[in-house]
């Protein structure tokens, strides 16, 4: 199924200070995949602007039908870590697409796409959720956080961001946005969790490179909030 | 990327009403609750209906309550929130004990017990705790509301007797008398789908059911009768291979859940009986 066009956004086409040595280039090094892809397949712009809810005056009394969509694509609007999104959606799509996909935001990942791994662990609400199994239309209106909207305001990372760094809590880096999530929903419920609170709540994580004793020990580290 | 996802036609219900409106000119729509499971069956195209009604946002379906002799719970009531409830913890802990260990807590705010219910999967792990407690199903559509016992809520492997056009609304629940006892067996602690589940119920008599061992929840009736008049857990265990007939399949073996399912009757017997000392 083809996706609608869209242009690169700054931060993806923001050339990275990379430098050149024995492995790479510089230009080369500058290049990202995904940037690559877009711009050779010659798209053109949709633009991700603030816009008041789509659904708030379509309230309906009682007796009446519910609102219908698709299979076209309908307008979505929601907030996106802080900022209030428009953009467009086919029901058959789900919250992790519409991240990936249509906005550009590549930090959610999908292990498995059936709700397993937790790798694609968003906030909704401030509750988390495996956005593989999220149908796009049902956050209309909500609050989606994800892992790009955790670094602070400076641009630094967040208390737990830089705990996964200071304990190496990763390898391949792939569940680490997951894990954050679900490490930064504990803490906004738990200020200071047992280490027992800390397995439960991110139990829904897997590490395929098995690196869970260093993640509980980052994630024990960040007590009340504060920088490890 | 997606197998089977095109042509969804999704209507979004905001009421009870509305829902129940629509499935009566259009009993084919599938609701769409937390989507735990729905949305696992689309992603790979197991799912072949294209026609869905949301039914996340009707409050009515939410919530815990109680009286002097039942427990009240809304279809759409989540994990967590069973989880957190005081009731809960107070009435039926082996409800709680059983939703903290369903997926992780991703799920937990998304799955609810009325889909767990509707979808009716064998290793459905809520069943066997509404199977001992004996619940009644509360079911409505355009032209009434009904209850059905839970345990003849299902007619076969993953068929219910709910009929087209109706939701479920709740599921009441007697305060269950005596002590209660829930254990799943799955390949990890977490986040695994169960070999062999386990709720039992011990005051004057006994009660026990178990999943993932037949084609639907069974109680185990002729288990139960040894026990509640006095026998001993051996003839117990004797009686449970005449219950319960497991089957090998991707997930185990039907060996291992037998020797499983006896051993978990022990464990619930010793567990349960009050302290000698
Ligand atoms: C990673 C993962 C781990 C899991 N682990 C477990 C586990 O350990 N144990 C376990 O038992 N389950 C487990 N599940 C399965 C699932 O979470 C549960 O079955 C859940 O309770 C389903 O609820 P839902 O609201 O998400 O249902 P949905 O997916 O929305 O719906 C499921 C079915 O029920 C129907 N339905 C839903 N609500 C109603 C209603 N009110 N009236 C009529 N029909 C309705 C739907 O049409 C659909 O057919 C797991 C799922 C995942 C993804
Ligand atoms: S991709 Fe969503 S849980 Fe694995
Ligand atoms: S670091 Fe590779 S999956 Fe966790």
């Amino acid at each position: 199924m083809k996706k609608p066009p869209k242009k690169p956004t700054e931060a993806e086409t923001e050339q990275p200070n990379s430098i050149s040595d024995p492995k790479s280039t510089s230009p080369y090094r500058g290049w990202t995949r995904r940037g690559f892809l877009q711009t050779t397949a010659g798209l053109s712009a949709l633009a991700v602007t603030a816009r008041t809810s789509v659904h708030a005056d379509q309230d309906v009394s009682k007796g009446s039908l519910p609102t219908r969509s698709g299979p076209a694509e309908t307008p979505l609007a929601f907030e996106l870590n802080g900022v209030a999104v428009s953009t467009q959606a086919e029901p058959r799509e789900t919250l992790a697409d519409v991240l990936l996909y249509r906005l550009n935001l590549t930090g959610t990942k999908i292990g498995c796409d059936r709700g397993a791994c937790g790798a694609c662990t968003v906030l909704v609400d401030g509750a988390t959720r495996v956005s593989c199994l999220t149908p796009a239309l049902d956050i209309a209106n909500r609050r989606v956080t994800t892992v790009e909207g955790l670094t602070l305001k400076d641009g630094s990372l967040s208390p737990l961001q830089q705990a996964f760094v200071n304990h190496d809590a990763l390898q391949c880096g792939y569940c680490t946005p997951g894990f954050l999530m679900s490490a930064t929903a504990l803490y906004t419920k738990t200020p200071a969790p047992t280490k027992e609170q800390v397995v439960e709540a991110v139990s829904g994580n897997l590490c395929r490179c098995a690196a869970h004793s260093h993640i509980i020990d980052a994630i024990l580290s960040v007590k009340n909030g504060e920088r490890p | 990327m997606k197998t089977a996802l095109g042509n969804l036609d999704f209507a979004d219900a905001t009421t009870l009403s509305e829902a129940l409106t629509l499935l009566a000119s259009e009993p084919d729509r599938v609701p769409l609750a937390g989507c735990t499971d729905v949305y696992v069956g689309l992603n790979f195209g197991h799912i072949e209906k294209k026609r869905f009604v949301n039914i996340w946002s009707l409050s009515e379906l939410r919530g815990i309550s109680e009286n002097a002799d039942f427990l009240r719970i809304g279809a759409l009531t989540t994990y967590t929130e069973m989880i957190e409830s005081p009731i809960i913890a107070k009435f039926l802990p082996m409800m709680r004990d059983c939703a903290r260990l369903i997926g992780g807590c991703q799920v937990q705010n998304r799955g609810t017990v009325g889909g767990n219910i509707a979808n009716g999967s064998p290793a459905g792990d809520t069943l066997p705790i509404l199977a001992v407690a004996e619940a009644m199903i509360i079911a409505q559509s355009l032209s009434g509301t009904r209850k059905i016992p839970f345990l003849s809520f299902y007619a076969g492997y993953r068929k219910t007797v709910l009929l087209p056009g109706e939701l479920i609304v709740a599921i009441e629940i007697p305060k269950p008398p005596g002590a209660q006892w829930f254990r799943k067996v799955g390949t990890r602690a977490a986040n695994a789908i169960s070999k062999v589940v386990i709720a039992g119920l011990r005051g004057e008599t006994v009660r026990l059911a178990f999943g993932s061992v037949g084609p639907t929840v069974i109680r185990a009736r002729r288990t139960e009768a040894v026990l509640s008049s006095g026998g001993t857990i051996a003839q117990a265990r004797d009686a449970l291979a005449h219950d319960i007939h497991p089957i090998d399949d991707l997930r185990s073996t039907s060996r291992y859940r037998m020797q499983v399912a006896e051993n978990l009757l022990s464990a619930f017997w010793d567990s349960t009986t009050p302290n000698q000392s």
